[in-house]
Protein backbone atom coordinates (compact mmCIF):
# COMPACT_ATOMS: atom_id res chain seq x y z
CA UNK A 1 0.00 0.00 0.00
CA UNK A 2 1.14 3.41 -0.68
CA UNK A 3 1.75 6.21 1.86
CA UNK A 4 -1.10 7.90 0.21
CA UNK A 5 -3.58 5.27 0.12
CA UNK A 6 -3.02 4.56 3.98
CA UNK A 7 -3.37 8.21 4.18
CA UNK A 8 -6.93 8.35 2.75
CA UNK A 9 -7.96 5.17 4.76
CA UNK A 10 -6.89 6.87 7.69
CA UNK A 11 -8.68 9.90 6.82
CA UNK A 12 -11.69 7.72 6.27
CA UNK A 13 -11.83 5.80 9.07
CA UNK A 14 -10.98 9.09 11.20
CA UNK A 15 -13.94 11.10 9.58
CA UNK A 16 -16.76 7.75 11.03
CA UNK A 17 -14.56 7.19 14.45
CA UNK A 18 -13.62 10.24 15.87
CA UNK A 19 -16.54 11.46 17.48
CA UNK A 20 -17.04 8.15 18.85
CA UNK A 21 -13.35 8.51 20.40
CA UNK A 22 -13.45 11.48 22.01
CA UNK A 23 -17.04 10.60 23.80
CA UNK A 24 -15.19 6.80 25.35
CA UNK A 25 -12.29 9.00 25.96
CA UNK A 26 -14.94 11.47 27.88
CA UNK A 27 -15.49 8.96 30.52
CA UNK A 28 -12.18 8.44 31.30
CA UNK A 29 -11.19 12.43 31.65
CA UNK A 30 -13.95 14.25 31.88
CA UNK A 31 -12.37 17.16 30.05
CA UNK A 32 -13.78 17.63 26.38
CA UNK A 33 -9.89 18.88 25.55
CA UNK A 34 -8.30 16.26 26.84
CA UNK A 35 -10.32 13.72 25.13
CA UNK A 36 -9.82 15.71 21.66
CA UNK A 37 -5.93 15.46 22.30
CA UNK A 38 -5.87 11.95 23.49
CA UNK A 39 -8.31 11.06 20.26
CA UNK A 40 -5.54 13.28 18.43
CA UNK A 41 -2.38 11.48 19.29
CA UNK A 42 -4.06 8.40 18.00
CA UNK A 43 -4.46 9.78 14.63
CA UNK A 44 -0.71 10.84 14.31
CA UNK A 45 -0.13 7.11 15.87
CA UNK A 46 -1.81 5.47 12.94
CA UNK A 47 -0.41 8.24 10.41
CA UNK A 48 2.80 6.61 11.91
CA UNK A 49 2.19 2.87 11.53
CA UNK A 50 -0.64 2.12 9.13
CA UNK A 51 1.82 3.41 6.29
CA UNK A 52 4.55 1.15 7.17
CA UNK A 53 2.54 -1.99 8.82
CA UNK A 54 -0.81 -1.35 6.05
CA UNK A 55 -4.60 -0.59 7.69
CA UNK A 56 -5.43 -2.81 10.47
CA UNK A 57 -8.37 -4.90 9.87
CA UNK A 58 -10.58 -2.75 12.35
CA UNK A 59 -9.39 0.29 12.14
CA UNK A 60 -11.99 1.84 14.97
CA UNK A 61 -10.65 -0.68 17.80
CA UNK A 62 -7.29 -0.09 17.00
CA UNK A 63 -7.53 3.34 17.48
CA UNK A 64 -9.93 3.25 20.27
CA UNK A 65 -6.90 0.85 22.09
CA UNK A 66 -4.22 3.01 20.74
CA UNK A 67 -6.74 5.93 22.35
CA UNK A 68 -7.18 3.79 25.67
CA UNK A 69 -3.25 3.12 26.09
CA UNK A 70 -2.48 6.91 25.55
CA UNK A 71 -5.49 7.43 28.16
CA UNK A 72 -3.99 5.41 30.78
CA UNK A 73 -0.80 6.62 30.26
CA UNK A 74 -1.97 9.92 30.42
CA UNK A 75 -3.35 9.79 34.10
CA UNK A 76 -0.39 8.02 35.40
CA UNK A 77 1.44 10.82 34.50
CA UNK A 78 -0.93 13.11 35.85
CA UNK A 79 -1.28 11.40 39.04
CA UNK A 80 2.84 11.99 38.97
CA UNK A 81 2.96 15.64 38.20
CA UNK A 82 0.44 16.37 40.99
CA UNK A 83 2.31 14.94 43.22
CA UNK A 84 5.90 15.95 42.05
CA UNK A 85 4.54 19.69 41.51
CA UNK A 86 1.47 20.51 43.58
CA UNK A 87 -0.49 23.18 41.60
CA UNK A 88 -1.50 24.91 44.67
CA UNK A 89 -0.93 24.81 47.97
CA UNK A 90 2.03 25.16 50.45
CA UNK A 91 3.81 21.68 49.36
CA UNK A 92 6.28 21.47 46.59
CA UNK A 93 5.90 17.36 46.42
CA UNK A 94 3.69 15.28 47.75
CA UNK A 95 5.52 11.51 47.76
CA UNK A 96 2.80 8.85 47.76
CA UNK A 97 1.32 10.24 44.40
CA UNK A 98 4.17 9.84 42.85
CA UNK A 99 5.04 6.65 43.77
CA UNK A 100 1.37 4.88 43.06
CA UNK A 101 1.87 6.64 39.85
CA UNK A 102 5.70 5.11 39.85
CA UNK A 103 4.06 1.73 40.84
CA UNK A 104 1.21 1.82 38.48
CA UNK A 105 3.59 2.92 35.80
CA UNK A 106 6.27 -0.16 36.37
CA UNK A 107 3.00 -2.44 36.65
CA UNK A 108 2.45 -1.40 33.17
CA UNK A 109 5.54 -2.09 31.73
CA UNK A 110 5.47 -5.62 32.50
CA UNK A 111 2.41 -6.23 31.22
CA UNK A 112 3.04 -4.61 28.06
CA UNK A 113 6.99 -4.80 27.69
CA UNK A 114 6.49 -4.19 23.91
CA UNK A 115 4.99 -0.26 24.20
CA UNK A 116 7.94 2.18 23.92
CA UNK A 117 5.65 4.64 25.57
CA UNK A 118 5.38 2.67 28.80
CA UNK A 119 8.89 2.37 29.42
CA UNK A 120 9.81 6.04 28.07
CA UNK A 121 7.05 7.42 30.53
CA UNK A 122 8.83 5.07 33.42
CA UNK A 123 11.83 5.84 32.57
CA UNK A 124 10.29 9.65 32.57
CA UNK A 125 8.81 9.24 36.27
CA UNK A 126 12.16 7.40 37.76
CA UNK A 127 14.53 10.24 36.53
CA UNK A 128 12.24 12.77 37.71
CA UNK A 129 11.74 10.85 41.26
CA UNK A 130 15.57 10.46 41.35
CA UNK A 131 15.69 14.22 42.42
CA UNK A 132 12.94 14.44 45.08
CA UNK A 133 15.56 14.18 48.34
CA UNK A 134 17.43 17.40 46.01
CA UNK A 135 14.53 19.48 45.27
CA UNK A 136 13.45 20.46 49.32
CA UNK A 137 16.33 22.31 51.27
CA UNK A 138 16.28 22.36 54.85
CA UNK A 139 13.57 25.39 55.32
CA UNK A 140 11.36 23.52 53.17
CA UNK A 141 12.08 25.84 49.77
CA UNK A 142 12.55 24.82 46.64
CA UNK A 143 15.99 24.19 45.39
CA UNK A 144 16.00 24.30 41.29
CA UNK A 145 17.56 21.99 38.82
CA UNK A 146 21.09 23.89 38.66
CA UNK A 147 21.32 24.68 42.49
CA UNK A 148 20.56 21.26 43.69
CA UNK A 149 23.62 18.57 45.40
CA UNK A 150 23.73 15.88 43.06
CA UNK A 151 25.08 13.89 45.63
CA UNK A 152 21.64 13.41 47.07
CA UNK A 153 20.03 12.41 43.70
CA UNK A 154 19.19 8.51 43.85
CA UNK A 155 21.60 6.43 41.87
CA UNK A 156 18.76 3.36 41.99
CA UNK A 157 16.20 5.68 40.53
CA UNK A 158 18.59 7.13 37.91
CA UNK A 159 19.72 3.78 36.69
CA UNK A 160 16.73 2.04 36.61
CA UNK A 161 15.15 5.11 34.95
CA UNK A 162 18.01 5.30 31.80
CA UNK A 163 17.28 1.80 31.58
CA UNK A 164 13.73 2.04 31.03
CA UNK A 165 14.46 5.11 28.88
CA UNK A 166 17.17 2.31 26.56
CA UNK A 167 14.01 0.14 26.48
CA UNK A 168 11.80 2.52 24.96
CA UNK A 169 14.69 3.64 21.93
CA UNK A 170 15.41 0.34 21.46
CA UNK A 171 12.23 -0.43 20.45
CA UNK A 172 11.49 2.49 18.54
CA UNK A 173 13.95 5.12 18.65
CA UNK A 174 12.80 7.06 21.55
CA UNK A 175 10.95 9.63 19.46
CA UNK A 176 7.80 9.04 22.00
CA UNK A 177 5.45 12.09 23.49
CA UNK A 178 7.27 10.63 27.14
CA UNK A 179 10.46 9.09 25.64
CA UNK A 180 11.81 12.27 24.29
CA UNK A 181 11.10 13.96 28.03
CA UNK A 182 12.99 11.37 29.79
CA UNK A 183 16.00 11.86 27.25
CA UNK A 184 15.74 14.90 28.50
CA UNK A 185 15.68 14.07 32.34
CA UNK A 186 18.75 12.29 31.05
CA UNK A 187 21.17 14.99 30.23
CA UNK A 188 20.61 16.67 33.45
CA UNK A 189 21.03 13.24 35.59
CA UNK A 190 24.05 12.31 33.57
CA UNK A 191 25.65 15.60 33.89
CA UNK A 192 28.01 15.14 37.25
CA UNK A 193 27.97 19.33 37.51
CA UNK A 194 25.31 21.74 35.76
CA UNK A 195 28.39 23.30 33.89
CA UNK A 196 28.75 19.81 32.58
CA UNK A 197 25.21 19.76 30.83
CA UNK A 198 24.50 19.54 27.81
CA UNK A 199 22.45 21.72 26.74
CA UNK A 200 22.96 21.46 23.11
CA UNK A 201 21.35 18.11 23.15
CA UNK A 202 18.74 19.26 25.09
CA UNK A 203 17.64 21.97 22.67
CA UNK A 204 17.87 19.52 19.82
CA UNK A 205 15.42 17.36 21.88
CA UNK A 206 13.37 20.18 22.78
CA UNK A 207 13.10 21.05 19.32
CA UNK A 208 12.11 17.49 18.29
CA UNK A 209 9.29 17.82 20.88
CA UNK A 210 7.77 21.36 19.59
CA UNK A 211 7.75 19.30 16.34
CA UNK A 212 5.53 16.34 17.97
CA UNK A 213 3.43 18.89 20.13
CA UNK A 214 3.40 22.27 18.48
CA UNK A 215 2.85 23.55 22.25
CA UNK A 216 3.63 26.64 23.55
CA UNK A 217 4.88 25.58 26.65
CA UNK A 218 7.26 23.37 24.69
CA UNK A 219 8.65 26.12 22.66
CA UNK A 220 8.74 27.73 25.85
CA UNK A 221 10.86 24.99 27.29
CA UNK A 222 12.66 25.20 24.12
CA UNK A 223 13.66 28.58 24.55
CA UNK A 224 15.02 28.47 27.51
CA UNK A 225 17.36 25.48 26.70
CA UNK A 226 18.72 27.32 23.38
CA UNK A 227 19.58 30.61 26.12
CA UNK A 228 21.78 28.25 27.68
CA UNK A 229 23.24 26.76 24.37
CA UNK A 230 23.39 29.58 22.29
CA UNK A 231 23.40 32.37 24.88
CA UNK A 232 20.52 34.46 26.56
CA UNK A 233 20.03 36.84 23.47
CA UNK A 234 18.84 33.69 21.22
CA UNK A 235 17.18 32.65 24.00
CA UNK A 236 15.24 35.96 24.27
CA UNK A 237 14.18 35.93 20.91
CA UNK A 238 12.22 33.02 21.06
CA UNK A 239 10.47 33.54 24.28
CA UNK A 240 9.53 37.30 22.99
CA UNK A 241 7.99 35.40 20.16
CA UNK A 242 5.83 33.56 22.78
CA UNK A 243 4.51 36.16 24.80
CA UNK A 244 1.45 37.29 22.08
CA UNK A 245 0.27 34.18 22.59
CA UNK A 246 -3.07 34.09 24.93
CA UNK A 247 -2.45 30.44 25.90
CA UNK A 248 0.57 31.79 27.78
CA UNK A 249 -1.12 34.98 28.74
CA UNK A 250 -1.39 33.96 32.76
CA UNK A 251 1.51 31.21 32.22
CA UNK A 252 3.83 32.81 35.26
CA UNK A 253 6.64 30.47 33.60
CA UNK A 254 7.03 32.81 30.94
CA UNK A 255 7.42 36.22 32.61
CA UNK A 256 10.31 34.13 34.87
CA UNK A 257 11.99 32.76 31.84
CA UNK A 258 11.56 35.81 30.57
CA UNK A 259 13.08 37.23 33.60
CA UNK A 260 15.94 35.12 33.80
CA UNK A 261 17.28 35.97 30.24
CA UNK A 262 16.64 39.71 31.40
CA UNK A 263 18.84 39.39 34.25
CA UNK A 264 21.34 37.55 32.37
CA UNK A 265 21.72 40.33 29.60
CA UNK A 266 22.30 43.01 32.36
CA UNK A 267 18.76 44.15 31.62
CA UNK A 268 17.88 44.38 35.66
CA UNK A 269 14.88 46.50 35.23
CA UNK A 270 12.95 44.72 33.19
CA UNK A 271 14.06 41.33 34.90
CA UNK A 272 12.63 42.16 38.00
CA UNK A 273 9.53 43.77 36.66
CA UNK A 274 9.22 40.08 35.02
CA UNK A 275 10.24 38.05 38.52
CA UNK A 276 7.31 40.38 40.11
CA UNK A 277 4.37 39.96 37.61
CA UNK A 278 5.48 35.76 37.69
CA UNK A 279 4.78 36.19 41.22
CA UNK A 280 1.53 37.51 40.84
CA UNK A 281 0.63 34.66 38.27
CA UNK A 282 1.74 31.68 40.56
CA UNK A 283 -0.92 29.73 42.75
CA UNK A 284 1.79 28.11 44.22
CA UNK A 285 3.19 30.03 47.87
CA UNK A 286 6.43 28.96 47.79
CA UNK A 287 6.70 29.44 43.75
CA UNK A 288 5.62 33.10 44.73
CA UNK A 289 8.22 33.48 47.79
CA UNK A 290 11.17 31.94 45.28
CA UNK A 291 10.15 34.50 42.97
CA UNK A 292 9.83 37.79 45.04
CA UNK A 293 13.79 36.74 46.55
CA UNK A 294 14.33 37.17 43.37
CA UNK A 295 12.84 40.28 42.35
CA UNK A 296 14.21 41.40 45.61
CA UNK A 297 17.79 40.86 45.31
CA UNK A 298 17.54 42.79 41.55
CA UNK A 299 16.38 45.78 43.50
CA UNK A 300 19.56 46.10 45.66
CA UNK A 301 21.81 45.86 42.04
CA UNK A 302 22.94 49.03 40.44
CA UNK A 303 22.19 47.56 36.19
CA UNK A 304 25.55 49.27 35.11
CA UNK A 305 27.53 47.19 37.88
CA UNK A 306 25.74 44.27 36.54
CA UNK A 307 26.41 44.17 32.47
CA UNK A 308 27.65 40.56 33.25
CA UNK A 309 26.21 39.06 36.34
CA UNK A 310 27.78 35.92 37.30
CA UNK A 311 25.77 32.62 38.18
CA UNK A 312 24.93 32.83 41.80
CA UNK A 313 24.21 29.35 43.16
CA UNK A 314 22.49 31.39 46.51
CA UNK A 315 20.06 32.96 44.38
CA UNK A 316 17.09 30.79 43.63
CA UNK A 317 17.44 30.36 39.30
CA UNK A 318 13.92 29.67 39.63
CA UNK A 319 12.55 28.94 35.87
CA UNK A 320 14.94 26.42 35.08
CA UNK A 321 13.92 23.75 37.13
CA UNK A 322 10.55 24.47 35.92
CA UNK A 323 11.02 25.19 32.22
CA UNK A 324 13.48 23.06 31.54
CA UNK A 325 13.04 20.27 33.86
CA UNK A 326 9.37 20.35 33.55
CA UNK A 327 7.11 17.79 33.38
CA UNK A 328 4.09 19.30 33.28
CA UNK A 329 1.51 17.23 30.91
CA UNK A 330 -1.39 18.26 29.06
CA UNK A 331 -4.57 18.34 31.24
CA UNK A 332 -2.19 20.37 33.78
CA UNK A 333 -1.00 23.42 31.82
CA UNK A 334 -3.08 25.25 29.46
CA UNK A 335 -1.71 23.87 26.50
CA UNK A 336 0.71 20.87 26.17
CA UNK B 1 8.38 4.37 51.49
CA UNK B 2 10.70 2.35 50.69
CA UNK B 3 12.28 -0.32 52.60
CA UNK B 4 15.55 -2.75 52.62
CA UNK B 5 15.23 -6.16 53.38
CA UNK B 6 18.09 -8.23 54.52
CA UNK B 7 18.48 -11.90 54.70
CA UNK B 8 21.14 -12.84 57.34
CA UNK B 9 24.09 -15.06 56.12
CA UNK B 10 23.89 -19.22 56.70
CA UNK B 11 26.77 -21.74 57.01
CA UNK B 12 25.65 -22.56 53.53
CA UNK B 13 25.88 -19.27 52.13
CA UNK B 14 29.38 -18.70 53.92
CA UNK B 15 30.82 -21.93 52.42
CA UNK B 16 29.97 -20.98 49.22
CA UNK B 17 27.07 -23.56 48.68
CA UNK B 18 24.94 -22.26 45.80
CA UNK B 19 20.77 -22.77 45.80
CA UNK B 20 19.25 -25.78 44.05
CA UNK B 21 17.42 -25.14 40.64
CA UNK B 22 14.75 -25.43 42.89
CA UNK B 23 15.09 -22.79 45.07
CA UNK B 24 16.42 -20.57 42.84
CA UNK B 25 13.17 -20.53 40.25
CA UNK B 26 11.25 -20.73 43.58
CA UNK B 27 12.88 -17.29 44.33
CA UNK B 28 12.68 -15.89 40.51
CA UNK B 29 8.85 -16.71 40.74
CA UNK B 30 8.66 -14.19 44.17
CA UNK B 31 10.46 -11.83 42.35
CA UNK B 32 8.84 -11.73 39.30
CA UNK B 33 5.57 -11.22 41.56
CA UNK B 34 7.28 -8.19 43.27
CA UNK B 35 8.09 -6.85 39.60
CA UNK B 36 4.54 -7.02 38.59
CA UNK B 37 3.47 -5.16 41.47
CA UNK B 38 6.05 -2.50 40.75
CA UNK B 39 7.22 -2.49 44.41
CA UNK B 40 10.58 -4.22 43.34
CA UNK B 41 13.51 -1.53 43.22
CA UNK B 42 16.14 -4.05 43.52
CA UNK B 43 17.51 -7.02 44.85
CA UNK B 44 20.69 -8.89 44.76
CA UNK B 45 22.73 -11.80 46.58
CA UNK B 46 26.20 -11.36 48.38
CA UNK B 47 28.82 -13.36 48.32
CA UNK B 48 30.44 -15.23 51.09
CA UNK B 49 32.53 -12.72 53.43
CA UNK B 50 35.74 -14.66 52.75
CA UNK B 51 35.65 -12.70 49.68
CA UNK B 52 34.82 -9.20 51.44
CA UNK B 53 37.15 -7.17 53.80
CA UNK B 54 35.96 -5.34 57.05
CA UNK B 55 37.77 -1.71 57.13
CA UNK B 56 37.83 -0.80 61.18
CA UNK B 57 37.93 2.72 62.04
CA UNK B 58 39.58 3.47 65.61
CA UNK B 59 39.87 7.82 66.19
CA UNK B 60 42.38 8.40 63.28
CA UNK B 61 43.14 5.08 62.87
CA UNK B 62 41.81 2.37 59.99
CA UNK B 63 42.61 -1.08 60.43
CA UNK B 64 42.10 -3.50 57.29
CA UNK B 65 41.13 -7.06 57.88
CA UNK B 66 40.02 -9.60 55.07
CA UNK B 67 37.20 -12.02 55.36
CA UNK B 68 36.04 -14.61 56.35
CA UNK B 69 34.15 -13.51 59.26
CA UNK B 70 33.04 -15.54 62.13
CA UNK B 71 29.75 -14.42 63.68
CA UNK B 72 27.38 -15.45 60.95
CA UNK B 73 23.82 -14.35 62.00
CA UNK B 74 25.33 -11.00 61.79
CA UNK B 75 26.23 -11.36 58.48
CA UNK B 76 23.87 -9.86 55.54
CA UNK B 77 23.81 -12.35 52.73
CA UNK B 78 21.45 -10.45 50.69
CA UNK B 79 18.82 -7.39 49.73
CA UNK B 80 15.73 -6.26 48.67
CA UNK B 81 14.39 -2.30 48.35
CA UNK B 82 10.48 -2.14 48.07
CA UNK B 83 8.65 0.38 47.47
CA UNK B 84 5.67 -0.02 48.96
CA UNK B 85 2.53 1.71 51.03
CA UNK B 86 3.45 0.50 54.44
CA UNK B 87 5.67 -1.56 56.71
CA UNK B 88 2.38 -4.04 57.03
CA UNK B 89 2.37 -4.21 52.96
CA UNK B 90 6.24 -5.63 53.37
CA UNK B 91 5.67 -7.85 55.63
CA UNK B 92 2.43 -9.39 53.38
CA UNK B 93 4.89 -9.74 50.70
CA UNK B 94 7.82 -11.07 52.73
CA UNK B 95 5.75 -13.59 54.60
CA UNK B 96 5.14 -15.41 50.40
CA UNK B 97 8.32 -14.93 50.52
CA UNK B 98 9.86 -18.54 49.99
CA UNK B 99 11.77 -19.75 53.08
CA UNK B 100 15.88 -18.52 52.45
CA UNK B 101 17.20 -20.78 54.82
CA UNK B 102 16.22 -24.06 53.92
CA UNK B 103 18.32 -25.97 56.65
CA UNK B 104 18.46 -24.33 59.89
CA UNK B 105 15.72 -21.51 59.80
CA UNK B 106 16.35 -17.99 60.57
CA UNK B 107 14.76 -14.63 59.84
CA UNK B 108 14.63 -11.33 57.56
CA UNK B 109 14.58 -8.34 58.51
CA UNK B 110 12.94 -5.13 57.42
CA UNK B 111 14.11 -1.69 57.59
CA UNK B 112 12.49 1.31 56.44
CA UNK B 113 14.83 4.00 54.18
CA UNK B 114 14.88 7.32 54.99
CA UNK B 115 12.97 9.80 52.44
CA UNK B 116 13.40 13.61 52.19
CA UNK B 117 10.74 14.29 54.54
CA UNK B 118 12.08 12.66 57.04
CA UNK B 119 15.18 14.83 57.76
CA UNK B 120 14.51 17.74 59.79
CA UNK B 121 13.75 21.21 58.61
CA UNK B 122 14.74 24.37 60.45
CA UNK B 123 11.58 26.17 60.10
CA UNK B 124 9.72 22.92 62.07
CA UNK B 125 12.74 22.02 64.09
CA UNK B 126 11.51 18.09 62.95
Amino acid sequence: MTSSEAHAAIEAVWRLEAPKLTAGLMRFVRDLGVAEDLAHDALVAAFEQWPADGVPRNPGAWLMQAVRLASVLEVIYLVFNEGYAATAGEDWIRPSLCEEALRLGRTLATLLPADAEVHGLVGLMELHASRFRARVGPNGEAVLLLDQDRGRWDRLLIGRGLAALARAVALDGGGGFYALQAAIAACHVRAATPEATDWARIAALYARRVDVTRSPIVRLNHAVAVGRAEGPAAGLALVDALTADPSLAAYPYLPSARGDLLERLGRIEEARTEFERAATLTRNSRDRDALLARAGSLEAQVPRHSQFPTSNSTRPRWKLEVAVGSCRSAALSTAE
Amino acid sequence: MRFMVLVKATKESEAGVMPTQQELAAMGAFNEQLVKAGVLLAADGLQASSKGARVTFNGAERTVVDGPFAETKELIAGFWILQCRSKAEVIEWMRRCPNPYPFEGGYIEIRQIFEADDFPTADTGR
